[in-house]
């Protein structure tokens, strides 16, 4: 007979066992690959940060927030958070949220374009929201040190990552090189430090390409671009201590 | 059993957690970074103010035409380069015809790097020569004014004769220094051109069009001339006469440039042309017919053996093969699908693909130096044009079209082949009347006409790096 009815029921659980266990190992493996090399989001977040948001009041920081908030415009409307449908609906904290959407809506006349395409992400943007404006005020409230990247999600994020896009853009157009040096393949990093006005505090090159020309045409490509646009408020610490690295071409 | 798993499973997992946070740990404290991405690429700006004479002025009377002539060639040589703009001369703010060669912090007759800065120039050329007996000596710097640095001090020395190839070396020297790359300046171009109505010889000249002289007197139609890999020599067809049979053949020749001998290769009945050199030294690829359909053969460098590799039924052409620079694949042109297309082959002969399908006649096909580019001629509308696509037959681009000065059709740009570095593309073309030399650079800029006489030429070919 062909048949392997020898086996004892038991060797068989080991078995499995065994190719359970590598089965995982594989799929973590895998999951390790991709957080090494292919890292989602390029801006970095702390991420104990964003637990602290979650819990947090609501009312009383919502009104705190809407001064801080350089952005926000005259507000013409105040507007009571409450009337808001959309967002009732859905979450039932919405209510905290409202007061922030309105502002929000408001401070687009001045970024008019940045706006517009944040509608699209709107509805995904009021659950962050609600999320993020918490945080905020909840700084005062818990007295704990949060940096001001912290709440680097949601709407805030698609904000910053607009400012980035701006500096990256501004800084493209001025990047020439001479003919000279194409097809040498040359990379270099320059740090870039932003104050609080947009003003580069400083830069530096941190990986040199070892082409002294190239070197100097990456930072006159900064130096050409500067003064930014002010930056948004919880990204000024960011720029001004830690700085953003330009990679000349990556 | 179990329990060992158990432990194992568990290490694993506490080891896999502590990874992970070791991960986010590093990424958490890597700052905010942007890709820039590709630059834009600009021309240098660059002064070049006229050389100085540093001999005794009025001794040897050539000493004006020799400093001319060595300023010219390099000028011609720096402008096809198209990596520089050259500044006007009447936007120069200092006069240095009576300055020292060298920046005023060096001496105190020098020039003042503020003075070219302030006008925009990247590059500062200054250069002086002097003349005794029959030769000529070349003190030239190079200095990058924005960091007010000397790239390149070099003295030259030759016969007067030989001002031209002073200036190709200093050419040579400032791309090398500048690009890392090779320039091309002493290369050359070997060219079928016409002598005498029904006749053609083979002709070799500079790269420039300069310093022409005939490598053939067959006094027959001599044509298809191509490089060896180590550019000693030369191959050529000709339609050469039997006394035997009282027949003219197309045979095909090898001349030694250095020791000038000349050997006849293939004299098989029919066609024996087309060659195209395999970089081993050994080989190479020709057209024949033997009495049947042109096929491409490949050959032992001393023509006794062959092999086929295609073989094409009858009245089908399978003609210009051309070997690429690694010796792995040939393109060459087929009309086996009807019109004459360009096709690419393993160099067995093996695994053909079609490159072309656009226009109605794609000939001549020419693989770049670095292998990636082929060029072709390809006509659509009733006359040539030069292509140049990736060579796997992507990205096709048109580099000519011009209208004949004579009566404002559009002209046969036709023939096409790389230089040395790839960046430009040598072709004969009839826009000015008859077929002349002209270059263009891979992007179709700045075409350029570097013959000037009332021959026509075929068939041109560009050296590889001779030096």
């Amino acid at each position: 007979m062909y048949a392997p009815a020898q086996l004892h029921p038991e060797d068989n659980f080991a078995k499995y066992i065994r190719w359970s266990a590598i089965g995982h190992v594989v799929v973590l493996a895998l999951f390790i690959m991709r957080t090494v090399f292919y890292p989602s989001e390029p801006i970095l977040i702390q991420h104990a940060i964003r637990v602290d948001m979650v819990g947090l009041p609501t009312k009383t920081q919502a009104a705190t927030i809407l001064p801080s908030e350089p952005k926000a415009k005259a507000a013409p409307k105040p507007a009571e958070p409450k009337p808001l449908p959309v967002t009732k609906k859905v979450l039932p904290d919405v209510k905290k949220l409202d007061p922030k959407k309105v502002d929000l809506r408001k401070s687009s006349t001045a970024e008019d374009d940045a706006i517009k395409r944040l509608e699209a992400f709107k509805k995904l943007a009021e659950m962050s929201k609600a999320k993020s404006q918490p945080k905020a005020a909840a700084e005062p409230i818990r007295g704990a040190a949060l940096s001001p990247g912290s709440s680097l999600v949601g709407l805030n994020k698609i904000d910053y990552d607009d400012y980035l896009d701006k500096l990256n853009e501004k800084v493209k157009a001025n990047w020439n090189l001479p003919s000279l040096l194409k097809n040498r393949e040359l990379t270099a990093t320059v740090m870039v430090y932003i104050n609080s006005s947009g003003n580069i505090a400083k830069k530096e090159i941190k990986k040199s390409s070892g082409n002294s020309v190239f070197d100097e045409k990456c930072l006159e490509a900064i130096d050409l671009s500067g003064p930014f646009e002010s930056p948004p408020s919880k990204l000024t610490n960011i720029l001004a201590v830690d700085g953003v690295e330009f990679g000349f071409p990556e | 059993m179990k329990k060992q798993l158990v432990g194992f499973t568990g290490r694993l997992s506490v080891f896999i957690l502590a990874l992970t946070f070791s991960i986010n740990a590093v990424r958490a404290e890597s700052p905010i970074h942007l890709n820039v991405g590709d630059a834009k690429f600009k021309k240098s700006i660059l002064a070049l103010p006229a050389f100085q004479y540093l001999g005794t002025p009025g001794i040897n009377k050539t000493y004006i035409s020799t400093g001319k002539e060595i300023f010219d060639t390099l000028q011609f040589d720096l402008s096809v380069s198209s990596y520089f703009d050259f500044l006007k001369r009447e936007a120069f703010v200092e006069d240095v015809s009576k300055m020292s060669l060298r920046p005023v912090a060096d001496e105190a007759s020098g020039f003042n790097f503020s003075s070219w800065k302030q006008i925009g120039a990247d590059f500062l050329i200054r250069a002086g020569y002097k003349i005794v007996g029959d030769d000529v000596t070349l003190e030239a710097y190079l200095y990058y004014v924005p960091q007010q640095k000397k790239v390149l001090a070099k003295t030259y020395q030759g016969r007067t004769k030989d001002s031209r190839l002073i200036a190709h070396t200093f050419a040579n020297d400032i791309v090398k220094e500048l690009t890392g790359i090779k320039g091309f300046f002493l290369s050359k171009i070997v060219t079928s051109r016409s002598t005498e109505p029904q006749q053609r010889e083979i002709f070799v000249m500079d790269w420039d069009g300069s310093n022409v002289h005939a490598v053939t007197h067959h006094h027959s139609i001599a044509n298809s001339p191509a490089w060896s890999a180590d550019g000693k020599s030369i191959g050529y067809r000709n339609f050469t006469y039997h006394t035997a049979d009282k027949t003219r053949n197309a045979d095909l020749f090898f001349y030694n440039l250095e020791t000038q001998e000349r050997k006849l290769i293939s004299a098989r009945p029919g066609i024996n042309s087309g060659v195209s050199f395999f970089p081993d030294g050994r080989h190479i690829v020709l057209t024949m017919t033997r009495g049947e359909s042109p096929n491409i053969y490949k050959m032992t460098m001393d023509g006794r053996s062959f092999d086929a590799l295609t073989s094409s039924a009858h009245d089908v052409l399978n003609v210009e093969p051309s070997v690429s620079p690694d010796g792995t694949k040939i393109a060459f042109s087929s009309d086996r699908n009807g019109r004459p297309m360009v096709y690419v082959m393993n160099a067995d002969g093996s695994n053909v693909k079609r490159l072309t399908v656009a226009g109605e006649y794609n000939s001549c096909p020419r693989f770049s130096p670095d292998g990636k580019k082929i060029t072709f001629a390809g006509s659509d509308k009733g006359h040539f044009d030069l292509f140049i696509m990736n060579a796997d037959g992507e990205n096709m681009i048109r580099l000519t079209s011009a209208k004949k000065s004579t009566n404002g059709k559009m002209s046969d740009n036709e023939d096409p082949s790389f230089s040395p570095d790839g960046r430009h593309i040598l072709f004969t073309s009839n826009r000015d009347g008859h077929h002349q030399l002209y270059i263009v650079d891979i992007d179709g800029d700045n075409e350029r006409r570097i013959t000037f006489d009332k021959n026509d030429y075929y068939k041109p070919s560009w050296s590889p790096y001779l030096e």
